[in-house]
C-alpha cells in the first residue's frame, strides 16, 4: 500500500521509470482477473497489454488518484467487457460456431487454465451471466468495493449489490452440484 | 466443508502468470516511452551543461581545488560534515567523471595538532572511503555508511541520507554558482609554470572564502593529464591566524577498495546493522520527496505567540514575513511596537481585534504598528543580515553560501518536513516503527529512534555526559507525510539505556551532565494550497517536562502561493542601510 502511494506520487511527477515497477507488480493479478472474466488466457493477455499501452501513452495527460490496483483492475475489467461484447456479437452472427458457443465452457484450456484444483470453480464462474461474474471477481479477487465498481460501471450501488447477491447464490448452487451441469 | 462455503478463499486462489511474450510486449512499449522521455530531458539539460563546459580552464580548476579540499580535507577538519562533503562530492564527480577513482593522502595540522587522512572516491559508483591513523575506517556507498571502530572492533552499518544534496537542487546549480563566484572576482587566481617531481606542472594560487572560511590554496596540476596532483592549503580565522595547514597528494588509480574489509578491517569484526527496514526506507523516501516538492514560491506570514499567564491567553509578540522565490528568500521580522509589555498586555484584546485573522489584515497591522527588527536575505549566493540595534541598522558581513541557506526552520519545507527531523533519522541509531496511542488515534506513522547515553571530553579535558535520547516523529500519510508531531525526550534515567552503569566508571566530580532537552512540537491544524499541497497551518511547541504541561508557543502560518512579489524585494541594494 505504501509502495503504491510512492509509485503514484512518482508517476504523477513525471517519473516514467515507475511504469516497469507498476507492470511487474500487478501483471499477474491483472492477467488472472482478465482470464477469470474472459475464460481464456490469450484474450486476457491482450486485454492487459492494451490497458498498459493505453496507460503508458496517456501517462502525461492524467493524474492518478486513489488506489493504483483498483484503477488498473477497472481498466482491465472495462477492456474485458468490450472483448466479451465483441465476442458475443461475433458468436451471435456466426451460426457455424453455435456449437462452440454452447460448449465453450467445456473447452480444455478453460477447465485447466487455473489448475485442476480450481476446475469446478472456473467452470461454475463460466456459467454465470457476465455481469454477475464481473462483480464477483472484481469484489472478491481484486478487492474492489461495491461503490467503486458501481462508479466504474456508471450504475447504482444497489444494482451492483444485486448482481453480486444473485451471482453468489447461483455460484453456491453450482459449486454444491445443486444445479445440473 | 462444501466448496461453496469457501467461495472467497477459492477465488483468491486463482492465479495465472503473465507470459514471457506479454512481458516483452509491454516492456518494449515502456522502453519506447522512456526513450522519448530521456530525449526530452537531455535536450533540456544540454545547453546548461554546455555553458558550464565552455567556462575557462582556470575557473574549472579553481573550482575543482575548492571541491577537492571540501571533499578530502573538509570531511576531516570541519567537524566531520559528511552531508556537506557529499554535496561537494557530487561536483567532483561531474568534473572528474573520466577518472574511475580519486585517491588522496592529506597530512597537516589543525590548530597545531598534526593529523593524517587517507581517502578514496569513486565518482561513478558513489563510493567514499577513508582511513585514519586512529584505525577508524569508513566506507560509504550511496546512502549506506559502514563505520569501523577499532576500540570495540565493531562495524556499524547505518543509513545516512543527504538532505542538503536534495535541497541544493542539482549538482549543476552548485557548480554554476561556484564558477560565477570565481568569475565575479570573489576569488583571486593566478598561475605559473613549474616542475613537480620531474613533471611539467601548472601551479594555481587561489585566495577564496568557500563556506565562509578564508583560504589560500596552491594547487599543482599535472600539465599532461590536466589533473591536480598536489595542493597546499591554509585556512585562517577571522583574525588572520592559521587554523589549518595541509598538504594533499592525489593520484588516480584504476581500482579502489571494494568494501570496508579491503581497507584493513578484520573479517572477525562484529557487525551491527542499523539499516532501516524496507518499509522505513520507503517512508523516509516519501518524507524526503514531499519535502523536496514543498511550495517554493510564496509569501508566508508567520505569527509567533507565547502563553501569558496573567492574561491566561496567547499573546502574539512578533511576526515573520517570508518571501520565497525558489532558492531566493527574504525574511522580514517584526517585533512588538514600542508600547512596552505592560501596555501591550493591557491593549491586547483591542490589538487582536484590529489584527484580524487574515494574511492581509495581519500584514497591514504589523506594517503600520510593528517595527521591523531584522531582515535576512539570501540571493542564491550570499546571505545578508541587517538588524535594528539601538535605533540604528547594523549590517553583518555578507556570507558566501553556495549550497543554499541551510539554516533550519526558516521556510515552509522546514515547518512541515523539517530537516532536523530528517537528520534525526540518520546516524548510527536504529529506527523502529512503533504503534502507540497517539499514532493509532491520529492514524499516523510513528518512527522512533533511541540513542544510548554517551560521554565525551572537551578541550579542557572536562568529561561531558550526553543523556540517552528518544525521538519520535509522527508522519501523516494523509497530509503529504508532514511531520505532524515531533517528540524529543532525554533523560539520564531513561529506561531504554542498555548499559545502566555507563556513568559509574567516571569520577563524579569530573563529569558535567548535558542539559536534557525535552520538547514536543505538534501541527494542530493543516491547510492546502490551491495546488492541493498540504502545509502546517498552526504549530504548537511545549516542554513536556513542564509540570503544568503549558503550551509555550504557537506559530500560525498565513500563506499566499505564487504571489506577485513587491518590486526589488530580493535586491540586496534595497536592504536597510547600516547606521540609518
Amino acid at each position: 500500500m505504501l509502495e503504491d502511494r510512492l509509485l503514484i506520487w512518482k508517476f504523477n511527477r513525471g517519473n516514467r521509470d515507475v511504469l516497469r515497477r507498476i507492470y511487474e507488480k500487478y501483471k499477474d493479478d491483472l492477467v488472472t482477473l482478465a482470464a477469470a472474466l474472459l475464460n481464456e488466457k490469450n484474450s486476457a493477455e491482450d486485454a492487459v497489454h492494451d490497458v498498459f499501452v493505453s496507460f503508458i501513452k496517456s501517462a502525461d495527460n492524467f493524474r492518478l488518484t486513489g488506489s493504483l490496483k483498483g484503477y488498473l483492475a477497472t481498466c482491465v475489467a472495462n477492456n474485458a467487457r468490450n472483448i466479451n461484447k465483441a465476442r458475443q456479437r461475433y458468436q451471435n452472427i456466426t451460426l457455424d460456431e453455435a456449437e462452440i458457443v454452447s460448449s465453450h465452457s467445456n473447452r480444455p484450456e478453460y477447465t485447466v487454465m487455473f489448475g485442476e484444483e480450481l476446475r469446478q470453480l472456473t467452470w461454475s464462474l463460466g456459467q454465470l451471466p457476465y455481469q454477475q461474474r464481473e462483480v464477483i471477481i472484481l469484489h472478491l479477487y481484486s478487492g474492489m468495493k461495491f461503490k467503486a465498481i458501481a462508479k466504474s460501471q456508471s450504475v447504482s450501488i444497489n444494482t451492483i449489490q444485486g448482481r453480486y447477491r444473485y451471482g453468489l447464490g447461483k455460484l453456491r448452487l453450482l459449486l454444491n452440484g445443486e444445479v445440473k451441469k | 466443508m462444501r466448496p461453496a462455503d469457501n467461495i472467497d478463499k477459492l477465488i483468491k486462489k486463482l492465479h495465472l502468470s503473465a507470459s514471457a511474450e506479454l512481458d516483452e510486449r509491454v516492456h518494449s512499449e515502456i522502453s519506447k516511452v522512456l526513450a522519448e522521455s530521456k530525449k526530452i530531458k537531455s535536450a533540456k539539460l544540454e545547453p546548461k551543461i554546455w555553458r558550464i563546459i565552455m567556462k575557462s580552464r582556470i575557473t574549472k580548476l579553481a573550482a575543482a581545488a575548492v571541491i577537492i579540499i571540501a571533499v578530502m580535507v573538509g570531511i576531516h577538519y570541519f567537524g566531520g560534515s559528511i552531508n556537506g562533503a557529499s554535496v561537494a562530492l557530487g561536483q567532483v564527480m561531474e568534473n572528474m567523471k573520466k577518472m574511475p577513482w580519486l585517491h588522496g593522502v592529506i597530512e597537516g595540522a589543525y590548530s597545531g595538532k598534526p593529523d593524517r587522512f587517507e581517502g578514496w572516491i569513486s565518482f561513478e559508483s558513489r563510493i567514499h572511503a577513508s582511513k585514519r591513523p586512529s584505525g577508524e575506517i569508513q566506507y560509504r556507498h550511496r546512502d549506506i555508511l559502514n563505520k569501523y571502530d577499532p576500540k570495540s572492533k565493531t562495524i556499524t552499518i547505518s543509513y545516512m541520507p543527504n538532505d542538503e544534496f536534495r535541497k541544493m537542487g542539482s549538482v549543476w546549480d552548485y557548480w554554476e554558482s561556484m564558477i560565477k563566484h570565481f568569475n565575479e572576482g570573489a576569488a583571486k587566481i593566478s598561475q605559473e609554470k613549474s616542475i613537480y617531481e620531474g613533471k611539467e606542472t601548472t601551479v594555481f594560487k587561489i585566495s577564496c572564502s568557500p563556506f565562509g572560511t578564508p583560504m589560500e590554496i596552491k594547487m599543482t596540476v599535472d600539465a599532461e593529464k590536466n589533473l591536480p596532483i598536489f595542493l597546499n592549503q591554509k585556512a585562517f580565522d577571522a583574525n588572520g591566524n592559521i587554523t589549518i595547514e595541509a598538504n594533499a597528494y592525489f593520484d588516480y588509480p584504476e581500482n579502489g577498495p571494494a568494501d570496508i574489509y579491503e581497507l584493513g578491517v578484520p573479517r572477525s569484526a562484529k557487525v551491527i546493522n542499523n539499516l532501516p527496514s524496507k518499509e522505513v526506507s520507503q517512508i523516509l523516501e516519501m518524507y524526503g520527496s514531499h519535502r523536496e516538492s514543498a511550495p517554493s514560491r510564496y509569501i508566508a506570514l508567520v505569527t509567533n505567540s507565547c502563553f501569558d499567564e496573567k492574561l491566561d491567553t496567547f499573546l502574539t509578540h512578533g511576526i515573520s514575513v517570508i518571501y520565497r522565490n525558489n532558492k531566493t528568500q527574504r525574511i522580514d521580522e517584526f517585533r512588538l511596537p514600542r508600547t512596552g509589555q505592560k501596555e501591550w498586555r493591557e491593549n491586547w484584546l483591542t490589538f487582536k481585534k484590529e489584527m484580524g485573522n487574515t494574511f492581509e489584515s495581519q500584514l497591514a497591522w504589523w506594517k503600520q504598528n510593528g517595527e521591523i527588527c531584522n531582515v535576512d536575505l539570501y540571493d542564491e549566493k550570499f546571505q545578508y543580515v541587517v538588524s535594528r540595534e539601538n535605533d540604528k541598522w547594523v549590517a553583518q558581513p555578507r556570507k558566501y553560501m553556495p549550497l543554499g541557506d541551510l539554516r533550519a526552520d526558516n521556510d515552509l519545507a522546514d515547518f512541515g518536513w523539517g530537516v532536523h527531523f530528517v537528520s534525526t533519522f540518520s546516524g548510527s541509531c536504529p529506527f523502529t516503527i512503533v504503534e502507540n496511542e497517539y499514532s493509532k488515534k491520529h492514524n499516523v506513522i510513528c518512527v522512533e529512534i533511541t540513542a544510548q547515553g554517551r560521554t565525551g571530553t572537551d578541550s579542557t579535558q572536562q568529561v561531558w555526559a550526553v543523556p540517552p535520547k528518544r525521538t519520535r516523529c509522527y508522519l501523516n500519510p494523509e497530509r503529504d507525510y508532514i511531520c505532524q508531531r515531533f517528540e524529543q525526550h532525554e533523560s539520564f534515567e531513561a529506561p531504554w539505556q542498555e548499559d545502566k552503569t555507563w556513568l559509574e566508571h567516571i569520577e563524579k566530580n569530573n563529569i558535567k551532565k548535558q542539559w536534557a532537552d525535552n520538547r514536543v512540537r505538534e501541527v494542530v491544524e493543516f491547510e492546502q494550497t490551491e495546488e492541493g499541497q498540504w502545509y502546517p497551518k498552526t504549530i504548537k511547541s511545549w516542554n513536556p517536562a513542564d509540570t503544568h504541561n503549558n503550551i509555550i508557543s504557537i506559530k500560525k502560518i498565513y500563506l499566499r502561493t505564487n504571489p506577485k512579489f513587491p518590486d526589488g524585494i530580493f535586491d540586496p541594494e534595497n536592504l536597510p542601510k547600516a547606521n540609518e
